[in-house]
């Protein structure tokens, strides 16, 4: 990368890691605060960053941390609230797409961050473990937890056509 | 749920919130990071005055309505709730409780989103070693390759998983797995120094007992209590944190579902719910464990 070359770093993991995130926290907004704080550090450092071989990475990493102690934060999320403005309407979606999103909601914080890691940032279980801190068999433990949880959910969701989903 | 179909479905999912996003000009982000360098320089120069004011015995500075030194905001998660200094602290749904050790509190994790861990407890020491030095207790499903003590006559190899119970299993970079039994005869497993700044952790038999009103789940013969000791890259922190460790190991106590007779309002969240009808279970004889 080159001189000035943070904006093009910017421009071009913005989205993805905001869509990464809101997986993850179930709120745009959320996603969105955390990330732009992320790139916020990053711009201070970014003349260590931007000699590693994945600058996003870390990004990535500060907003996931961001995103969790958020979500863990009640006086957080009304800050972000403040700050953000209401949250945006949600686009209409599929069948399968709320209900995976439904399913989603309802597991642990640690088991949606796998999933978003390993599934939505297609990242290998060893990059994941390194990610979280973790052992690479705590991921695998939790990739096999949300994975049966969700087939469990979207199983119980097809059998019932009524079930009000999230 | 079949592995390509999910990952379908959640980059699918990443792509539509991606599309959704919207970046804020650059020197927006830019004047966010310098703000906050500032605030930090502000913060960091409070915390030399006041070590400053400490070192120098200057007691009237200590006085001042206004504080020198800034408002904790690193070392504490916040996502945590103090527990009574002096008192045990509990995790009714993980079947055990703790005393707190001389000179460390107890956090309980819990938030709006991710709702009460009640099979968690997080020590921390009350004067803060390093962000690191912290003692997690929780209750998983251990591997049964890897349980410190199966019931009799019960072969630990070739165990599938038909339920999906995701079993943990203590990381195979550590040190060979150690055995060991507490004074109360409950058998433990234990690994030291997975990474190179990581303590270890340890695994204590911890039976999940059925209620006799309730179904046992599956997995709850291979539940375990899982003892984290914590990181540090300073050695004597983690000699310190190792020694706390093994002293929570030998002193953490059995309630609710972890004695014979189980409690049927508390469901360890590390067990799957149970899936028999209410009424075929049975109250575990005190001797041979929880049932399957």
């Amino acid at each position: 990368m080159s001189g000035d070359d943070f904006e093009d770093f910017y421009l071009a993991s913005y989205p993805r890691l905001v869509g990464q995130l809101t997986v993850l926290t179930g709120r745009l907004e959320d996603a969105e605060d955390a990330v732009q704080e992320a790139f916020a550090r990053a711009s201070t450092r970014w003349a260590r960053l931007r000699a590693y071989d994945a600058p996003e990475a870390w990004v990535r990493r500060v907003a996931l941390n961001l995103a969790t102690s958020g979500l863990r934060h009640p006086r957080r999320q009304l800050a972000i609230l403040a700050r953000l403005g209401t949250p945006t309407a949600e686009p209409p979606g599929s069948t399968d797409r709320l209900a995976i999103e439904a399913g989603l909601r309802r597991l642990p914080l640690r088991q949606r961050q796998v999933l978003v890691l390993h599934y939505g940032a297609d990242l290998p279980v060893e990059e994941v473990a390194r990610q979280l801190r973790v052992p690479t068999g705590t991921v695998k433990s939790r990739l096999a937890r949300a994975r049966a949880a969700l087939g469990a959910y979207l199983e119980e969701t097809r059998e019932e056509p009524g079930h009000a989903r999230g | 749920m079949h592995e390509d179909e999910l990952r379908r479905q959640i980059t699918e999912l990443v792509a539509d919130h991606a599309d959704r996003a919207t970046a804020p000009p650059i020197a927006a982000i830019r004047r966010r990071g310098r703000r906050r360098r500032a605030r930090l320089a502000g913060v960091t120069a409070g915390v030399i005055l006041a070590l400053l004011a400490g070192t120098l015995g200057v007691d009237r500075l200590t006085d001042r309505q206004t504080p020198l030194a800034p408002a904790p905001t690193t070392t504490a998660p916040p996502t945590t709730r103090p527990v009574p200094a002096g008192t045990v602290a509990q995790a009714p749904a993980g079947g055990f409780e703790v005393l707190l050790p001389a000179g460390w509190t107890a956090r309980k994790v819990e938030g709006p989103d991710v709702g009460k861990i009640p099979n968690l407890i997080e020590l921390v020491p009350r004067r803060a070693m390093s962000l690191t030095a912290a003692i997690v207790l929780h209750t998983q499903v251990l591997w049964p390759e890897q349980h410190p003590g199966l019931p009799p006559g019960e072969e630990p190899g070739g165990v599938a998983d038909p339920h999906g119970l995701g079993f943990y299993g203590l990381d195979d970079r550590g040190s060979p797995l150690g055995h060991g039994r507490r004074r109360d005869g409950r058998p433990y497993v234990w690994r030291t120094r997975k990474l190179p700044d990581e303590v270890g952790e340890y695994a204590i038999a911890w039976p999940y007992h059925c209620h006799k009103a309730v179904a046992c789940p599956p997995g709850n013969r291979w539940r375990v209590l899982v003892v984290q000791a914590g990181r540090s890259d300073d050695p004597a922190v983690r000699k310190k944190l190792l020694t706390v460790a093994r002293q929570v190991v030998n002193t953490v106590r059995p309630i609710t579902n972890a004695l014979p007779g189980g409690d049927p309002t508390q469901l360890d969240p590390a067990l799957p719910p149970p899936r028999v009808q209410a009424g075929s279970g049975g109250t575990a004889p005190p001797t041979s464990g929880p049932r399957p």
